[in-house]
């Protein structure tokens, strides 16, 4: 048997019936361009998630108060809004953390609320982070123009601002705004820096770039901030990250109760939410899979049409010496070949669609969601197909001749 | 199954042994061929005649191994082909036999070279040297002019042209017409008559399977099937 003549055999009947052979893709197309966008969704999610936990900084604790994380492990959001009115962390409990030292790095005591910022260009409002200047080295903050707070400013309760980029763009477009002056809350404050971007979009979640770092003094005297949002730990490898809980956990317990506390690792959020996220996009590409199924009962049914169509053809090629393998072959080929090429049009469209999703929405073509697309719509075409070509490989050759 | 020792003269090219066909009617069984032996040889031109419902369409697809007989033996090219798997009589089918139908049956958007092709697809060969032979046979037959047109640019005459170099693209040992002229005019049907004589004359085994006595009487052998049995075997003297 000569495969590539079957193959062209069934190419040349695949655009005999062009009309019929483009809806009958089309059910495939859809279903792979739908499972490759879900997909691209889940899988963009991933990586937006994973980027933003990276400009966190790395080995990094959170020491929150109350009972953010339960007993159980699980997360307790009520606890977690109720805890921070009532926040019992101190800048005392934060000397105790940086005596510590080994493992422990760097700690950075935050204290955040909102403001009302004011330029004259303009005002707008915003999220307000009150910390130390540990709290550069931790989160990796830099500044494109001037510098971040120093321990001087902190002691001494000055009244300087770092601004985030894009205050900086709204409030001073077209001026360097270091040097001048911002009014938060009708307070006067000099900029002295202005933050590195930290993520190209925004999607969920506090727009860091709209934030106003302050000194946390200062914050406490002029602004009247005064519960710790959190306690940022920095502990010097991965390895420690237990360790530096544990003697966290031992320190904190002298003077609060354990109730008053909660020490979160950022992997294990990340752990979490990677989770969620690969769940999701597995469940959403198993929806998508669905129209994927459809499509290849579509194959399934203009096959059968083919079958009982060119049941004379068949007799025929068996009278002059094809053996039912022959026949199977040439209309699987033939299903595999309509199955196939859906599948590619459906990847093209899915990546040229994920890219055009992705003004709105971090969404990332995953290679192995595109191979496995492929490999899908080829054995859609090889399961759809093996029920008709096996119907004509078992014809008859005499009843197939005179078939009218 | 005959267990006697079957003899074939050595220029036998299929033969049939007390070969019977039944088919299963619900609870009755129809025998529509019985106990038939015969044999053709190497160059012969048999004509196999018989009104409708005779057996000789069974005959020749039993012949052709395109159906298998119920009881006896039949041997084709002086090999035993009586019980071969569908694989097996396909590959023989292929080497051996040529077909040419009432209805032509060429496949529809397919030129006439690559209808005349078709039988060589299932045993491979060099696909040049194929080409020119089935140009080379097509222009014999009066068809180089329409070597790449399709079966509906061509006459009825000219489709059972084509029909015939298909026939005989793998040399076989043995053409079967089943009413070659029944679907055309007298004139074409006249051609084809001269073609079947003419591949006689160059030595090719050919059986003709009509109930047209006229067409008959072209043959040198006449075998008349009534009612599943052979009635009569006449050679014309030549």
């Amino acid at each position: 048997m000569n495969f590539a003549v079957i193959a062209r055999t069934a190419s040349v009947s695949i655009l005999r019936n062009k009309m019929r052979s483009v809806l009958t893709t089309l059910g495939v197309v859809i279903g792979v361009l739908s499972v490759i966008l879900l997909t691209s969704i889940g899988n963009g999610l991933t990586v937006f998630v994973e980027d933003q936990f990276k400009t966190l900084g790395s080995n990094l604790l959170i020491v929150s108060p109350g009972e953010i994380v339960s007993e159980e492990g699980g997360f307790n959001p009520d606890a977690a809004a109720l805890s921070l009115s009532t926040s019992k962390l101190s800048l005392a409990d934060v000397s105790t953390l940086e005596r510590i030292g080994y493992p422990l790095k760097d700690v950075a005591p935050v204290i955040e609320g909102s403001g009302e910022f004011r330029s004259d260009q303009g005002k707008r409002s915003g999220f307000i982070m009150a910390t130390t200047p540990a709290y550069s080295t931790l989160r990796n903050t830099k500044t494109t123009k001037g510098r971040f707070f120093s321990e001087a400013d902190v002691s001494s309760n000055r009244k300087v601002a770092v601004i985030g980029s894009k205050i900086a763009d709204k409030l001073y477009s077209g001026e360097n705004p270091v040097g001048q002056k911002i009014t938060i809350n009708r307070i006067r404050f000099d900029i002295i820096g202005v933050a590195e971007p930290k993520s190209s979009g925004s999607f969920g979640g506090p727009d860091i770039d709209s934030a106003i770092y302050l000194p946390i003094t200062t914050a406490r005297t002029a602004l009247g901030f005064d519960k710790i949002s959190m306690i940022l730990v920095q502990v010097v490898d991965e390895q420690e990250i237990d360790r530096g809980k544990e003697k966290i956990a031992v320190a904190l317990a002298k003077r609060l109760n354990p109730e008053d506390f909660s020490i979160t690792d950022q992997s294990e959020i990340l752990e979490t939410i990677q989770t969620i996220l690969s769940t999701l996009t597995v469940g959403l590409a198993g929806i998508a899979a669905i129209s994927l199924v459809v499509g290849g009962i579509g194959i399934m049914n203009i096959m059968l049409v083919a079958v009982s169509e060119r049941t004379r053809e068949i007799g025929l090629r068996k009278a002059l010496g094809a053996t039912p393998s022959n026949i199977m072959v040439q209309f699987l080929i033939e299903s595999v070949v309509l199955s196939t090429l859906g599948g590619m049009i459906g990847i093209i469209l899915g990546v040229l669609g994920t890219f055009a999703m992705r003004r709105f929405f971090p969404a990332t073509p995953a290679l192995n969601s595109i191979l496995l697309a492929f490999g899908v719509s080829l054995a859609t075409g090889v399961i759809f197909g093996v029920f008709p070509a096996r119907k004509a490989a078992a014809l008859n050759p005499i009843d197939a001749l005179r078939y009218e | 199954m005959s267990t006697k020792k079957n003899k074939t003269s050595p220029d036998s090219v299929l033969s049939l042994f007390h070969v019977s066909k039944d088919y299963q009617l619900g609870d009755e069984t129809l025998r529509v061929l019985d106990d038939v032996s015969l044999e053709i040889k190497s160059g012969e031109l048999v004509a196999i005649i018989g009104p409708s419902g005779s057996g000789k369409s069974t005959l020749m697809h039993i012949m052709g191994l395109l159906d298998r007989q119920s009881k006896g033996t039949v041997t084709l090219a002086g090999r035993d082909v009586s019980d071969l798997s569908e694989a097996e009589a396909a590959r023989l089918r292929n080497h051996y036999v040529g077909f040419i139908f009432q209805q032509f049956n060429l496949l529809p958007r397919t030129s006439s070279v690559e209808n005349v092709l078709l039988p060589t697809i299932y045993n491979g060969g060099d696909a040049k040297l194929l080409q020119q032979k089935a140009i080379k046979i097509l222009s014999e037959l009066g068809l180089d002019q329409r070597l790449g047109n399709y079966p509906n640019q061509l006459s009825g005459g000219q489709q059972q042209r084509v029909a015939i170099a298909r026939a005989l693209i793998n040399d076989p040992a043995v053409i079967f017409a089943d009413e070659p002229t029944g679907n055309l005019d007298s004139k074409s049907g006249h051609e084809v008559v001269e073609i079947l004589k003419n591949l006689n004359k160059q030595g090719r085994t050919i059986v003709i399977v009509t109930h047209d006595p006229e067409l008959a009487k072209m043959a040198h052998r006449i075998i008349h099937i009534f009612d599943g049995r052979i009635k009569s075997d006449k050679r014309k003297k030549l």
